[in-house]
């Protein structure tokens, strides 16, 4: 059993007042195995988005299944939808969404407060998701303070704070400098070789030459899967 | 999630902008203390009316002439007939009238009232020095004279009064006792009065056997209603007329001051809950716009694994945190202002526990009444919509 499957996925927008109506996705078949590093490539309106969306629990496909460990995600309900987001997932995005009043630490021990993780042992495996990105001298500083490799690094302490077994990163390098984004990518690489399985959405090559296996996008279809033979190293 | 947790968020929340928090709470801070207020002062007034109660005895009827003009029919010949009623313990006379008491080079306006010896009984009241009017002195009308507590120290001031001759008008009295004083009892404060047989009153004063007025004592307060109707059928019989006298209970009187205050109480406090309601809309809008403020926010916490419930749990919390705390300074000015009310108006105040309790759960449930809609517009909201949110 793979550990993500998509079998035949469409998704339909109504924009307008619901007169227009526009396929995101037009039936996409997919298995990602358990420890994978992927990256899903497209242009904007390709449908990257709206797959991360769906991959990430926060949408359910129009029509097809999404099987994620063997729950057929568009049967469960929003509660169990909550909690796979809160276990089994952590979300690294473009602009960070970090929240700008609290310091690193707090940011990054949230989702261990939707777990009911008592406070203690919370602020210990937030520094200590802090340590693993770098960061752990600076835990008191708010967002505001860091530099936005350094955001993003908070960011990413917080995906996988609460030892998700997937990893989405929504353009994590999207407003980086180069010097930073290899930064990220090694981290997120790191992850992956401690066993995460790691999905990278990019419209850049070079991010996406950090992942074995690419898949691209267009109009909602994946029109290539291919797997690089150099397991994506670039200098 | 712990509940620990659920305050530390909605705090959190708040003390991110604390002024516009205390702003916010500041129509709760008002409404409740308002109600604090009006109801202490309702309390103060209604145990200010309970002691009189006590103080003046709630067995008491009093009987008076139901004519305007000089003419009465209450006059000697009822008292017996009053003592004879199975349920009355004892009556005592009273007949006022004003005059000038003078000693000395100091005179006062004042009242003399011509009443028996059972009067201190009847009335509560306590001796400070000497004895009260006796029966002997009623039987041969003498012109001894008891003197109320602040008549006595302005006629004689450092002067001990007993055993002196007092003027009341173009007659002379020998001061035989002095009654404590009563303090401020509102509207039957004796401290004033100079104390005379009636029957003295009646020969050298007055000049008829009318009575103003007579005080009745039931044998007890359970037999008030017996004593009541014996003494109106007793009344009936002797004047033969039922406009000819007119008959109170003392417990009537206060009875009915209590009812005003009670109305009045529950007036004052109707406005002071208009004003928690404003508060609470206050609340409400504000709610409003933290939750479009912070659309980013909601998205991201529920991105990461928040609940629907978590998130309304978070956002009432804050608004019941903000109305709550409210509450609690209204409690406190409440309590500052009903204290401010007692020293500058010199009225009454009592604050108790009844009414902290009422603050305090009025200000919780305008929370989280008002908090609902806000937090559910907030746990309604589609996280893709919220993490794209500016």
């Amino acid at each position: 059993m793979s550990f993500i499957e998509l079998k035949d996925v469409h998704k339909v927008y109504s924009t307008g007042r619901g007169s227009v109506l526009i396929n995101a996705l037009s039936g996409v078949n997919l298995t990602i195995d358990e420890g994978e590093s992927v990256s899903i490539m497209g242009h904007s309106g390709s449908g990257k988005s709206t797959l991360m969306n769906i991959l990430g629990c926060l949408d359910r496909p129009t029509s097809g299944e999404y099987i994620l460990e063997g729950h057929v995600v568009s049967r469960l309900s929003s509660d169990q939808l909550a909690d796979i987001r809160n276990r089994t997932i952590g979300f690294v995005f473009q602009s960070f969404n970090l929240l700008q009043r609290l310091d690193a630490v707090s940011n990054v021990e949230m989702p261990l407060i939707y777990a009911g993780v008592p406070a203690r042992e919370r602020r210990e495996a937030a520094a200590k998701a802090l340590e693993m990105v770098g960061l752990r001298d600076r835990m008191r500083h708010r967002p505001s303070e860091l530099s936005g490799g350094q955001q993003q690094r908070v960011a990413i302490a917080r995906a996988l704070v609460g030892r998700p077994r997937l990893v989405l990163a929504d353009e994590p390098t999207g407003n980086l400098d180069s010097a930073s984004s290899r930064e990220i990518m090694e981290v997120l690489r790191g992850l992956n070789s401690d066993g995460m399985t790691v999905i990278v959405v990019t419209h850049e090559p070079e991010v996406a030459a950090y992942t074995p296996r690419v898949l691209k996008f267009r109009d909602g279809v994946c029109i290539e899967d291919s797997m690089t033979a150099m397991g994506g190293v670039i200098e | 999630m712990r509940p620990a947790d659920n305050v530390r968020l909605a705090m959190g929340g708040l003390i991110s902008s604390p002024f516009r928090s205390f702003l916010t709470t500041l129509g709760v801070i008002i409404g409740v203390s308002a109600v604090i207020i009006t109801v202490s002062i309702g309390t103060g007034a209604k145990r200010q009316t309970e002691m009189q109660i006590q103080r003046l005895g709630s067995n008491l009827i009093t009987v008076s002439s139901g004519y305007r003009s000089a003419y009465s029919k209450i006059n000697n010949r009822i008292l017996p007939a009053l003592e004879q009623c199975g349920s009355v313990r004892q009556v005592t006379p009273q007949i006022n009238r004003s005059g000038t008491a003078s000693y000395g080079s100091n005179s006062l306006n004042t009242t003399a009232m011509g009443t028996s010896s059972n009067y201190l009984d009847v009335r509560n009241l306590k001796m400070a020095r000497g004895v009260f009017l006796s029966d002997e002195d009623v039987e041969a009308s003498t012109w001894n004279c008891v003197l109320g507590a602040d008549l006595a120290t302005e006629l004689f001031e450092a002067e001990d009064p007993l055993g002196k001759r007092v003027r009341f008008d173009r007659v002379r009295f020998t001061v035989v006792g002095v009654a404590a004083s009563l303090g401020d009892t509102g509207f039957s404060s004796v401290d004033n009065v100079m104390f005379i047989p009636y029957t003295t009153m009646q020969k050298r004063l007055t000049g008829n056997k009318s009575i103003s007025t007579i005080s009745v004592q039931a044998v007890s307060d359970k037999e008030m209603d017996a004593a009541y109707n014996q003494v109106y059928a007793a009344l009936l019989l002797e004047t033969g007329d039922e406009r000819a006298f007119r008959l109170s209970s003392q417990a009537d009187v206060l009875d009915f001051a209590a009812s005003i205050t009670d109305t009045m109480t529950l007036l004052l406090s109707g406005i002071a809950a208009v004003s928690l309601l404003v508060g609470g809309i206050g609340i409400m809008n504000i709610m409003l716009v933290s939750v479009t403020e912070r659309i980013r926010e909601i998205g991201i916490r529920k991105a990461i694994g928040a609940k629907e419930r978590q998130i309304l749990a978070q956002f009432i919390m804050e608004a019941a945190t903000l109305s709550v705390s409210g509450g609690l300074l209204g409690i406190a000015f409440g309590f500052l202002g009903s204290r401010i009310v007692t020293r500058v108006f010199n009225w009454p105040t009592a604050v108790d526990t009844r009414s902290v309790v009422l603050g305090f759960s009025l200000s919780l449930a305008v929370g989280v009444f008002f908090g609902a809609y806000p937090a559910y517009k907030a746990a309604g909201l589609d996280p893709i919509e919220g993490l794209r949110h500016e």
